[in-house]
């Protein structure tokens, strides 16, 4: 594990957790902010989608199972309304996460139930 | 008497009227020539005059006469130099003659009239009722004699009529036959059946000729001669043999003849029936065919009830592709009665599918078996029913139908509407997705808290949390467990399916996995040596790391659990290079029961259990179908080589390079 590096000089950037599960969306909110990361959290897709339209995040990290709007719908939706979407990492339980995030065109997946280091090592990438 | 077809008219019977007979009086005196007309004149006869020997001649040449009165004394030429001439004519060579003379003057003249014919004499002067009665007598002579040659005259015409009819019915062998069988007369119909000549056979062959050897030396043809001797008739089916031996149909009616001196033979009269025992024969045959019709159509009847009442759909095509039948299931699943006329069933078979693309007929497996032979067993189509606008999802087995001899003469294809199978696949499906959602977020939970507690008081770095952090590291490594049994679980559901499964491929090194499974299983036995060969320290590639393990471990407890007796299992690790691409070759052998010979072909699919364990030894997790699927989603290879108690080896090769592609 490598979870003994200081936070990194990240703060300017801006993460959008999208997760419906309080409890899980609080835990990666909270591993992100340990990184240094500036982060906000939707709980539903019409809320993430206002949310990122409102302020474009630099990485949007992504439920696919989420009430209102799913996570495609989601990722279409900002598609047409951004010019330049933001990277998205998908996080999801579903057996077929990596097909459901090529189709959305993700930057990266995570299957749940995930390792931290697995999770900030993706958001590292998308972001440094 | 010949009629113009040649063939004779039957003579006319009875005696006609007869014309009036002549008699010739010669004698130089005209007086008595008179005196003989006077005494013998009457309406029956003609009295013709002759003054002498000469005119005498002449009439004789011209007519035939009872009889002649001839006078002995006449000049020129006398009565008995007359007579010799009458009697050296042809015509009148029998004619009697009665010499008038005026006295027997002397014996030699008596004898010498005898001698040249003279039938009597009579003496001048003639009483005239001797001279009528005498020559009465002789005109009754002359009648007989003339009715008589009337009567051969006529018989001979029936004779010749009879011939001809004998000869003209040429389609049957008329012969006659002595009492031992030997042939007397011989047709035309008879010369035109057996083709022997009249020459041939009349006066020298036997009856028997005309019968095959064989039934001659068995003693048929005697019995027959028997039968018609014993009865008057008899009756032969036997075959006929024409010269030259063509053996032939032949029917012959054999009838005893007697005639009317008694002697006994036979009239045989045959026939050739050829054309008729083909005939018969052919009718025999349109009634067999009309019989094994309306069985067939009987048979198909009552097939046709019972395939009726199948659950499965069934559907019997000929040879050219018509769908000849259709029962009520297939009906249910097509939504239509299949058109009559529709070869190859293009109308009905063109709603087929597979996987929903068009399919071309002779894709299909019912086109399969009957253009191929082919025997399809499980094909999963989609059918588009004529009834509603929905796609049926069936599961089509096909089979050819074959004759007595091998050919196909047709296909059967049965189907099973597999809609509700789909339905609570899809349910399942649903409840899995729903299942892995629900336990993997909380598991999502627990272990992400778990590591960034862990995180935290590591920071911390007080020693206090060591303790703290210990317990965390334990609920983190449950979790994993915990998290690798809900993912076995879900892929050994979608496995037995034969859903795929997605693979998250990285890479990784097989020969560190291989080194970890065998760890951790041999702590599950302590039968069994467990050990990894091969020399081959590191074997990378980008595979699905967890679902490889799962592969492996399979193998393993596989090997583990048909070596009951214990034994030695060993992982091989390999590499391969087959055209220019990199295996990685993992072989799993074992010298446990091994699996039968006719087992082997089978053991990765799904559902098969060796007939050698099954109910022996238990099944579990995701079978050799499943470490066959996921090798094959990895674009890899499972083989296995087996001796029946002596042990199996399995072997898996992967792709080494580069993996699947992502």
């Amino acid at each position: 594990m490598s979870a003994e590096r200081a936070p990194q000089p990240v703060a300017n950037r801006r993460v959008l957790v999208v997760e419906d599960e309080p409890e899980l969306r609080e835990v990666v909110c909270a591993v992100l902010e340990d990184e240094g990361y500036t982060v906000v959290a939707a709980s539903d897709g019409r809320q993430a989608v206002d949310m990122a339209c409102e302020n474009v995040p630099d990485l949007i990290i992504l439920d696919m199972g989420l009430p209102i709007l799913s996570g495609e719908e989601v990722a279409s939706t900002l598609r047409e309304k951004l010019a330049k979407p933001p990277p998205i990492l998908v996080m999801s339980a579903a057996g077929t996460v990596a097909e459901r995030a090529r189709r959305i065109g993700a930057a990266n997946y995570i299957p749940k139930p995930f390792e931290l280091d697995d999770l900030t090592d993706a958001v590292h990438k998308l972001l440094d | 008497m010949l009629a113009s077809n040649g063939v004779s008219t039957r003579p006319r019977t009875g005696i006609t009227e007869l014309p009036p007979v002549k008699i010739l009086l010669v004698d130089d005196e005209p007086k008595n020539l008179t005196a003989l007309e006077t005494v013998l004149a009457a309406d029956d006869r003609v009295l013709v005059r002759a003054g002498s020997g000469s005119q005498a001649l002449r009439q004789v040449l011209q007519d035939d006469f009872a009889v002649v009165l001839l006078d002995v004394h006449m000049p020129i030429m006398d009565g008995f130099e007359t007579a010799q001439l009458i009697r050296g004519r042809e015509r009148s060579r029998e004619t009697p003659i009665i010499f008038l003379t005026a006295a027997i003057s002397e014996e030699m003249s008596i004898a010498k009239g005898y001698s040249l014919g003279a039938v009597d004499y009579i003496v001048k002067p003639f009483d005239p009722e001797i001279l009528r009665s005498k020559v009465t007598v002789f005109i009754e002579l002359f009648r007989k004699a003339e009715q008589i040659r009337l009567q051969a005259a006529e018989l001979a015409d029936t004779t010749a009529f009879l011939h001809s009819v004998v000869e003209g019915a040429t389609a049957y062998a008329i012969m006659a036959l002595d009492l031992y069988g030997g042939i007397l007369s011989w047709n035309e119909g008879a010369r035109r059946i057996y083709s022997f000549s009249e020459d041939e056979v009349v006066g020298e062959a036997n009856v028997r000729l005309l019968f095959r050897p064989d039934d001659v030396a068995e003693g048929l043809v005697d019995a027959l001669l028997g039968a018609a001797e014993r009865d008057g008739r008899a009756v032969s089916t036997l075959d006929g043999v024409r010269k030259g031996g063509e053996v032939f149909s032949a029917s012959l009616s054999i009838e005893q003849r007697v005639t009317a001196d008694g002697t006994v033979g036979y009239v045989a009269i045959g026939q050739d029936v050829t054309h008729v025992r083909d005939a018969q024969e052919q009718r025999a045959r349109l009634i067999q065919e009309q019989t094994a019709r309306a069985e067939a159509e009987r048979a198909r009847d009552r097939l046709r009830q019972i395939i009726d009442v199948l659950p499965e759909g069934i559907l019997i095509a000929e040879s050219d592709g018509r769908l000849s039948m259709c029962n009520a299931a297939a009906l249910a699943i097509l939504g239509a009665e299949p058109p009559e006329d529709d070869a190859w069933g293009e109308r009905t078979l063109q709603r087929f599918s597979l996987d929903g693309r068009i399919t071309p007929t002779e894709e299909l497996p019912i086109a399969r078996a009957v253009l191929k032979g082919e025997t399809v067993l499980g094909e999963q189509l989609l059918v588009q029913s004529a009834a509603a606008n929905e796609r049926i999802p069936v599961l089509m087995n096909s089979a050819p139908l074959r004759d007595p001899d091998g050919r196909i003469v047709g296909g059967v294809a049965a189907l099973q509407d597999i809609s509700p199978i789909k339905e609570l696949e899809s349910q399942k499906d649903a409840f899995l997705a729903a299942a892995s959602h629900d336990l993997k977020n909380p598991l999502a939970i627990v272990k992400a808290q778990a590591q960034l507690l862990m995180r935290r008081a590591r920071r911390a770095d007080n020693p206090e949390t060591a303790p703290l952090v210990d317990g965390l590291k334990s609920i983190d490594q449950a979790t994993r467990r915990l998290a690798g049994m809900v993912n076995e679980l879900l892929d050994v559901a979608r496995l037995q399916m034969g859903r795929p499964i997605e693979l998250d491929p990285r890479p990784m090194d097989l020969a560190d996995l291989a080194q970890e499974v065998a760890a951790d299983l041999r702590l599950s036995t302590d039968r069994h040596e467990i050990t990894v060969q091969g020399g081959v320290a590191t074997l990378t590639g980008s595979w699905d790391r967890e679902r490889i393990e799962r592969v492996m471990v399979n193998l393993l407890t596989n090997a583990i659990k048909y070596t009951p007796e214990g034994g030695e299992v060993v992982i091989r690790l390999g590499r391969e290079q087959i055209n220019g691409v990199e295996w990685a070759l993992v072989e799993v052998q074992d010298r446990g029961i091994g699996i039968p010979p006719s087992d082997i072909p089978r053991v990765f699919d799904r559902f098969f259990r060796a007939s050698n364990v099954a109910g022996r030894i238990e099944g579990a997790g995701i079978g050799l179908s499943g470490v066959r699927q996921i090798v094959e989603q990895h674009g890899g290879r499972v083989s296995v080589e087996s001796v029946e108690n002596h042990g199996s080896t399995f072997s898996v090769r992967l792709p080494a390079d580069s993996g699947v592609p992502a």
